[in-house]
């Protein structure tokens, strides 16, 4: 390239802008934004339930050491968990998956069985993401999974984000979960029922790929298409099904049985 | 640095450094996570920073490579989600220039994603990743002429 034709080239990769970031989980509930400031008095409402005491100990200390965070109860088992999520009314019940006697999916399935919806959100602590239990608990009303082995700065922001209305799933369970749901996929076939939400047979095809863990670029060679057509077909079906992940219409095809197809 | 000016800087720098850990690490939403925790660890150490705007850079390309170390059987390198965004609504278009730099070598990738859409000089560039400035302008050339020949179409369109 002349040195003519590379500042017309370079003008245009410029035109080009990369997209903006969310904002950061932290930054509408606490320290960053100006509104938090002001409401620096009523920082998030934590309850932890874990039945090891040394652990729940050392989680109290780690939230405690966060301006923004207070813990205000702590229970051994499912039971007072549930027990304290009422009587407290925490913002965030931080719940071991695997408690005895009463363990988390138990204290999940009461909270949602209550005569008046709970608003706490409820963040599952588990040291072994097990595929179906994170499936249920999400059904269940979880608004996040955490792995016990992630970095400190990654359950802070599983709080932050489940307290501005969105899920947190851990990445690593995230991997699993995409994996199980291939899996149901591929079980509940017969089951399928013939509610399309008013995708195409195409589009149908396309998702089926999508869910069967194809890349777009591995879709667009099996059928035979261009990327960019694998692209519009996704476009639309995100838009049918009011989702905007390949996770997430992994979840929606799961849960509404959508009639998909095995690829050759 | 206080609460406000982690803010700022979030604001005015966060899409470059996304797009910056978008180049290191392909994934937008590792890049997003990357970016959220060097911020995060910014508010929580507080510690004053002359010259905040290369530590940023530096702190994202650090954590960036780490996780791309960590999680390299994990990440592939394709596009999971639009990275740009649409030039005068034509998203074909950004997603073209999107695998068009996917294809680069990483080193290539990282140089002209830092000079044309962070707005770094060569020299600091050659600061941030410790090589000289004239290989980095040499790795620019070639990224660049890779580009425009995969680009050609569409730029003549």
């Amino acid at each position: 390239m002349n040195g003519s034709d590379e500042k017309k080239f370079e003008q245009f990769l410029r035109q080009f802008r990369f997209r903006a970031p969310g904002p950061l989980s932290i930054q509408r509930e606490t320290v960053l934004s100006e509104t938090a400031n002001r409401k620096a008095s009523s920082p998030v409402r934590v309850v932890i339930a874990d039945d090891h005491p040394i652990f729940r100990d050392g989680l109290r200390r780690l939230l405690e050491a966060e301006p923004d965070l207070n813990v205000i109860g702590e229970a051994n088992d499912g039971a007072e968990a549930v027990r304290l999520a009422r009587q407290l009314k925490p913002d965030v019940l931080l719940l071991d998956l695997a408690m005895p006697r009463h363990p988390g999916l138990e204290a999940l399935r009461d909270l949602s069985r209550g005569s008046q919806s709970n608003p706490v959100r409820v963040i599952l602590l588990t040291a072994a993401a097990e595929k179906h239990q994170i499936v249920e608990a999400l059904q269940l009303g979880a608004r996040g999974v955490v792995l016990k082995d992630s970095a400190t700065q990654l359950l802070l922001k599983s709080i932050h984000t489940v307290m501005t209305g969105e899920y947190w799933v851990g990445r690593e369970s995230v991997g699993n979960l995409v994996q199980y749901l291939r899996t149901q996929m591929q079980s509940s076939k017969e089951d399928a029922r013939r509610r399309t939400f008013g995708l195409t047979p195409r589009e149908l095809e396309i998702l089926s790929a999508v869910v069967a863990g194809y890349s777009n670029k591995e879709i667009a060679k099996h059928f035979e298409i261009s990327e960019d057509t694998v692209k519009h077909h996704l476009s639309n079906i995100f838009d049918k099904l009011g989702v905007s992940t390949r996770l997430e219409v992994a979840l929606f095809a799961v849960n509404h049985s959508l009639p998909l197809e095995t690829l050759a | 640095m206080s609460n406000e000016e982690v803010r700022r800087l979030y604001e005015e720098h966060a899409p470059a450094l996304l797009g910056y850990a978008c180049a290191l690490l392909g994934a937008r939403a590792s890049a997003e996570d990357v970016l959220h925790a060097v911020f995060l660890a910014l508010i929580r150490e507080k510690k004053p920073l002359a010259d905040p705007v290369p530590y940023v850079f530096k702190a994202v390309r650090n954590a960036a490579l780490n996780v791309r170390r960590q999680e390299a059987r994990l990440i592939p390198l394709e596009s999971e989600s639009d990275w740009f965004e649409s030039a005068n609504g034509i998203s074909e278009l950004a997603l073209a220039v999107q695998e068009a730099l996917i294809t680069l070598p990483d080193l290539q990738r990282e140089v002209v994603v830092l000079h044309i859409w962070c707005g770094m000089t060569f020299v600091e560039i050659a600061t941030l990743i410790q090589i000289p400035s004239d290989t980095a302008a040499s790795r620019y050339r070639y990224a660049l002429s890779k580009l425009e020949e995969l680009l050609r179409t569409e730029v003549a369109e």
